[in-house]
């Protein structure tokens, strides 16, 4: 059995790839450093498991697969550091479970309503999803930005319906916090 | 009523049916409590971005962003020599 790694070309690979792999890494991570050293390992991955290849999907939908698990492992293991606690929104003493007020909504977002098509609002909104943990981002990007079928998400994410309401509504409470800080007190 | 669960509620109805209880409770909630309402209208607000998000896709919202000549070529000579 010939090496794999004679198999394909590297370079080819990387003048072909390289790019898409970067945009998707850095559209989900927004680091772009972090978001190269993925591309790397994905690169790295791939020529590893060239063998596993079975030619079912184009490489580049292969590759970004890899990428896409590579991702969601590195979310996984800082899960606990970005999810906000419901402590941080809601009252545990005195009026329980009502807001906390430095955390409260102000209510100004209809200001953004002229600004919605804006560069500078989608990035600071994309990076408030990146601040999100793992498995909410994908929820997030599923059923709130390309607003998939509920049970299609739910399926995919293989989650009930009432994890769906309870992630959206923590989800929003932490986007709306986040989104807040970056547009207005800049 | 608290805050917590009738955010909750404003989101879920953004998902599904409420039962007339969580409805009633929901708005009952809704006409005394000025933050809940000042949420209600941010959350909508919020729901509008996200949704406008998605007609810029990952090509275009990135489309300037790419590797560098030089970060390709360290990139190939770190894969040729793995």
């Amino acid at each position: 059995m010939s090496q794999p790694t004679n198999a394909i070309n590297t370079a080819e690979w990387v003048d072909q790839y390289a790019d898409a792999l970067y945009a998707f890494a850095v559209s989900r991570v927004d680091d772009s450093d972090l978001a190269k050293d993925f591309v790397q390992e994905t690169f790295l991955a791939g020529i590893k498991a060239i063998t596993n290849f079975e030619g079912k999907s184009s490489v580049k939908t292969w590759l970004i697969s890899i990428l896409k698990r590579k991702i969601i492992d590195y979310y996984r293991q800082k899960e606990a550091r970005k999810t906000t606690p419901m402590s941080h929104f809601f009252r545990e003493k005195g009026r329980v479970g009502h807001w906390v007020p430095e955390s409260a909504p102000k209510g100004n977002y209809s200001e953004m309503e002229e600004a919605l098509d804006n560069q500078e609002l989608q990035t600071a909104i994309t990076n408030c999803i990146g601040l999100l943990p793992g498995k909410w981002k994908g929820v997030v990007l599923d059923k709130l930005v390309e607003e998939k079928e509920s049970e299609e998400v739910c399926k995919e994410h293989d989650i009930t319906a009432s994890n769906l309401w309870v992630i959206v509504h923590r989800a929003k409470l932490q986007l709306r916090e986040c989104l807040e800080k970056k547009w207005f007190e800049v | 009523m608290s805050c917590e669960k009738t955010s909750f509620l404003v989101e879920k109805s953004e998902l599904s049916k409420l039962s007339l209880k969580e409805k009633l409770s929901m708005r009952i909630h809704l006409l005394w409590c000025g933050l809940c309402k000042k949420y209600r209208s941010d959350s909508k607000m919020l729901g509008k971005i996200l949704k406008a998000l998605h007609k810029q896709d990952d090509s275009t919202l990135h489309a300037h962003v790419h590797l560098s000549a030089t970060e390709k070529e360290a990139l190939k000579q770190k894969l040729a020599s793995s």
